[in-house]
């Protein structure tokens, strides 16, 4: 037969966070995967396939869940693909070292009426803390069946595809596990309810009648609303109310009932299956040092410290290399076309090749920090910053888990505003999100570095350390204001799991760091490369006779200065300053760039030219104004994709130019009141 | 009868038993997900000053602030046999 | 007391002394270089001098100094906890121990970017500046190095617990 049509399994992959899901996503799917977005949401879809035989499974990984409420997004999202797409397994990725809170989704997603196998992920960890599971006890109690795996290891992947298509293909859609019965006068609700909804047709059709009973006890608002637009719905709404009622008189709250009802289940189910517990005395001893009351913190600064100088000292020759590695291509390559506008755009001294060499240079450090931050994310430690740094951080308005992203900031903003996803609370996030252009990012470097050599010599790294200093500041005042003005809601509550310590991999830490650092690399060969372009044929026009000019000093970009300089007067601004603040909206690397080919100057020298035409107190000032100003655009994009809103991107932009003013106005004013 | 009180009153290495939840939905929903509900037993690991206070339910390690620990009430808080 | 446990609190005392003492001298030397120039920046060092180099070299940096002081603290946490909780001061070395290992790390790779930053050039026929030497390396073989090697057997104290959490 020449065209065999392959038959198709829909799986969805289900489970806490943290279980390995990703990593048995990845095992299973390869490189045939795809990263999308659930429709209308800001959460990550990720879908892929694996091919058997004749067969394909296609395959999607909801978001991680602790369970299926109407509360977030993410459960919302799960719980909606199970009942409507109707997967055909629904694969529960269970964490075997934390079995009881794994299992509070299991019993929902039996509940809710899905196919489900269950994939016991970590079981070495299980065993490492003196736990032995019977898994075919497991599988008797729950009714489901239940693969022991070891994700990073992929063992236990062979069999657990095995077992998708055997249940996909012998067990039709819709039949849970055995119906787990919860103490009698809870169940005595349920069953009364249940009743009800299974005499409604229409009903029945969509959902499970019992999973539609214990939601409507619970007082789920979305099955209310499910409900009311299906014939029959109404009255079955209304006598889910009463029964609700009536069952919060005799037994209390309903919901924590119910959840009382399902750990009194999963407990039982635990005791029988799982053997001798024991307790993990190196992790316990590791967190009481590390979340000491006295040294927690002080340990904290010093493994940053260590992140910080293992990164920019290790990187170092890699920068010089790749840096003297461009201007060698430049040289090379000037006068090869034989054309002297696009010779002195692309190949000339401050031309695109340069420019993307001084970007690109830059690029060892910022993985190696991305890198280092992975290993140490990997290794569980992060969660043990934030919660060191909570009590610290809330004191300024941010969360704990705060930390993260602003330590990625020091790298590149673009993938810190990303990371911010990590604060559950809005309000958090968005402030996160707001100050973080605040944090000194490797492309401002470029200019600082340069500049701080040569104006201050021994005081070097001194003026370096104040702006970062100055950055971290300003974010705290500006994140204290945004809390009593936009954001005046209640601190939100702090509730954090700390995984458990493991060796970090390698491997992992190696994708993290690309996905991250590549957000670096894309802009780099993205916008810069377009910016640059555009600034050098701003450049070598001149303005009157718009023909090609090597003189800076006639092009357009000098006319554009000079009449936005009268705004900048009081700062002891050069009308060169403006032009290079403004090619600083693209890219903050290109200030240096800009200002080399207003001055005519290489870039080797336009630091040390600087310095004899300026004074270190107004140069002082306008490292602050270009540290605090607009953040880049691709970090104005990444804000708008994670804010969803142009209000909060136009917020970030407009007092990033106001704040900059106000503080190079300051220190312009002061310093030369102090220092003459 | 046992007393009751907050969580976050438990001292280091103490454990006590969950009684009942005195939040809004939304943190008692994940609360209740993570395995802090009622029935289960929680000791404390770390809850020195002020500052979140760090617990163990069943196999998991869990940080809460102050204010959420308050909103759990815990009762026979002496060796609870498991 | 086993051997190995009486040559681990030796260890342990001596690196709550020397840590911090290191830690000290490097903070005040930062501070006065980077900070009050017009104090006398004596060339203060503690160690031995080898060429033109001192082992170990304490580099001027007020930071680093602080960090040598905070480890000096954990291992003189552990000494304390030793008698009355020795399960506790065994958590403590072992963090020690694992910041101690750390900082060698971070010595050798310094050692090894400022070697790879001076030769580089030789990759393709280029011309080295000024060859290097332990010297006039920024930070040579610093106390980070040193300290670190005295810490390295305590591993066999605390190689259990670290079996715990990487079978």
């Amino acid at each position: 037969m020449a065209n065999v049509k392959r038959k198709m399994i829909k799986v969805a992959l289900a489970g806490n966070p943290n279980v390995g899901k990703s990593v048995i996503f990845n095992n299973l799917t390869g490189a045939h995967q795809h990263v999308g977005n659930w429709p209308g949401k800001t959460v990550d879809k990720k879908e892929g396939f694996h091919k058997v035989d004749d067969r394909v499974i296609y395959i999607v990984d909801l978001p991680g869940t602790y369970s299926l409420t109407a509360l977030s997004v993410e459960e919302m999202i799960a719980r909606d693909y199970i009942i409507y797409e109707r997967p055909d397994v629904v694969v529960d990725i269970v964490d075997a070292s934390n079995l009881e809170r794994n299992l509070y989704l299991t019993m929902q997603l039996i509940e809710l009426g899905a196919n489900v196998v269950i994939a016991l992920n970590k079981i070495d960890l299980a065993e490492k803390a003196g736990m032995k599971i019977d898994h075919r006890r497991l599988e008797d109690e729950l009714g489901v069946p239940v693969i022991p795996t070891v994700a990073p290891k992929k063992r236990g992947m062979r069999e657990l595809v095995d077992k998708i298509i055997e249940l996909a293909e012998g067990n039709p859609r819709g039949h849970g596990g055995k119906t787990l019965c919860y103490e009698p006068r809870v169940e005595r609700f349920i069953e009364r309810l249940q009743e009800e909804v299974a005499s409604r047709e229409k009903i029945v059709q969509l959902f499970n009648p019992r999973w539609v009973a214990i939601k409507l006890l619970e007082g789920d608002e979305d099955v209310i609303k499910k409900l009311s637009e299906i014939e029959g719905g109404e009255e079955v709404i209304e006598k889910g109310a009463k029964l609700r009622e009536e069952m919060g008189r005799e037994l209390g709250d309903p919901e924590v009932a119910i959840a009382d009802a399902r750990y009194a289940v999963i407990k039982g189910i635990v005791s029988r299956a799982v053997g001798e517990l024991k307790r993990l005395t190196a992790s316990d001893l590791l967190d009481h040092v590390l979340l000491d009351k006295y040294l927690g913190i002080p340990i904290f600064f010093v493994i940053l410290w260590w992140w910080f100088q293992m990164a920019f000292i290790g990187s170092a020759p890699f920068c010089d290399i790749l840096g003297d590695g461009f201007a060698a291509l430049g040289e090379a390559l000037t006068g090869i076309t034989g054309h002297p506008f696009i010779d002195y755009l692309f190949f000339g001294e401050y031309g695109i090749i340069q420019g993307i060499g001084a970007v690109l240079s830059f690029v060892p450090l910022i993985m190696l920090l991305y890198f280092i931050l992975a290993l140490l994310e990997d290794s569980g430690y992060m969660a043990r910053a934030a919660f060191v740094m909570e009590k610290a951080m809330r004191k300024v308005g941010l969360s704990g888990r705060t930390i993260i992203p602003m330590i990625m900031g020091f790298g590149c903003n673009v993938p810190a505003v990303y990371a911010t996803r990590i604060i559950p609370e809005e309000a958090d996030r968005l402030v996160a999100i707001l100050t973080n252009p605040l944090m000194l990012c490797g492309a401002r470097l470029v200019f600082f570095s340069a500049i701080a050599a040569a104006f201050y010599g021994a005081y070097a790294g001194d003026i370096l350390f104040s702006l970062y200093a100055l950055g971290v500041i300003l974010a705290f005042i500006v994140a204290i204001i945004l809390r009593k003005t936009f954001f005046r809601r209640r601190v939100s509550p702090f509730v954090l799991e700390l995984p458990a310590y493991q060796k970090p991999s390698f491997k992992v830490a190696a994708v993290r760091m690309w996905d991250r650092g590549s957000m670096y690399l894309r802009k780099a060969l993205g916008i810069i490369l377009i910016g640059l372009l555009i600034i050098g044929i701003l450049t070598a026009t001149d303005a009157e006779t718009l023909t090609f000019t090597t003189d800076p000093e006639r092009s357009l970009v000098a006319a554009l200065g000079r009449s936005l300089a009268p705004i900048f007067t009081p700062l002891n601004w050069d009308w060169r300053f403006v032009v290079a603040m403004i090619f600083g909206f693209v890219a903050k690397e290109i200030v240096l760039g800009a200002s080399a080919m207003l001055y005519g100057a290489g870039e080797e020298e336009i630091a040390s030219r600087l310095a004899s035409l300026y004074n270190p107190i107004d140069m002082y000032g306008y490292m602050t104004f270009i540290l605090i100003y607009i953040p880049c655009i691709v970090t104005i994009a990444a804000i708008r994709q994670e804010t969803g809103s142009w209000k909060w991107t136009a917020f970030a932009v407009i007092y990033g130019l106001i704040l900059a003013y106000i503080v190079n106005l300051l220190i312009v004013t002061i310093g030369h009141l102090l220092l003459g | 009868m046992t007393r009751l009180i907050p969580l976050a009153f438990l001292g280091e290495g103490e454990v006590g038993r969950v009684v009942e939840i005195r939040a809004g939905r939304g943190l008692t929903r994940r609360l209740l997900a993570m395995g802090i509900a009622p029935g289960m037993k929680v000791r404390v690991l770390k809850s020195s000053g002020p500052g979140p206070i760090l617990v163990e339910v069943g196999q998991t390690r869990i940080a809460l602030g102050r204010g959420v620990a308050m909103k759990v009430i815990v009762g026979g808080w002496d060796a609870w046999p498991m | 007391m086993s051997r190995v446990d009486s040559l681990t609190y030796i260890l342990a005392s001596i690196l709550s002394i020397l840590y911090p003492i290191y830690g000290a001298i490097q903070f005040y030397k930062g501070a006065v270089a980077w900070w009050l120039p017009w104090i006398c920046g004596e060339e203060i060092q503690l160690g031995v001098k080898v060429g033109d180099a001192y082992i170990p070299n304490i580099f001027p940096d007020p930071f680093s100094g602080i960090i040598l002081i905070i480890i000096g603290v954990i291992f003189a946490r552990s000494i304390y906890l030793s008698k009355r909780n020795p399960g506790l001061a065994d958590g403590f070395l072992f963090v020690g121990w694992i910041l101690a290992s750390m900082m060698l790390i971070l010595n050798l790779v310094v050692l090894a970017a400022d070697i790879l930053d001076t030769y580089y050039p030789l990759i393709w026929g280029g011309e080295i500046e000024e060859p290097w030497t332990l010297g006039s390396d920024p930070w040579g073989i610093s106390p980070h190095l040193i300290l670190g090697i005295i810490a390295t057997p305590i591993y066999s104290k605390i190689k259990p617990l670290l079996k715990q959490l990487i079978p």
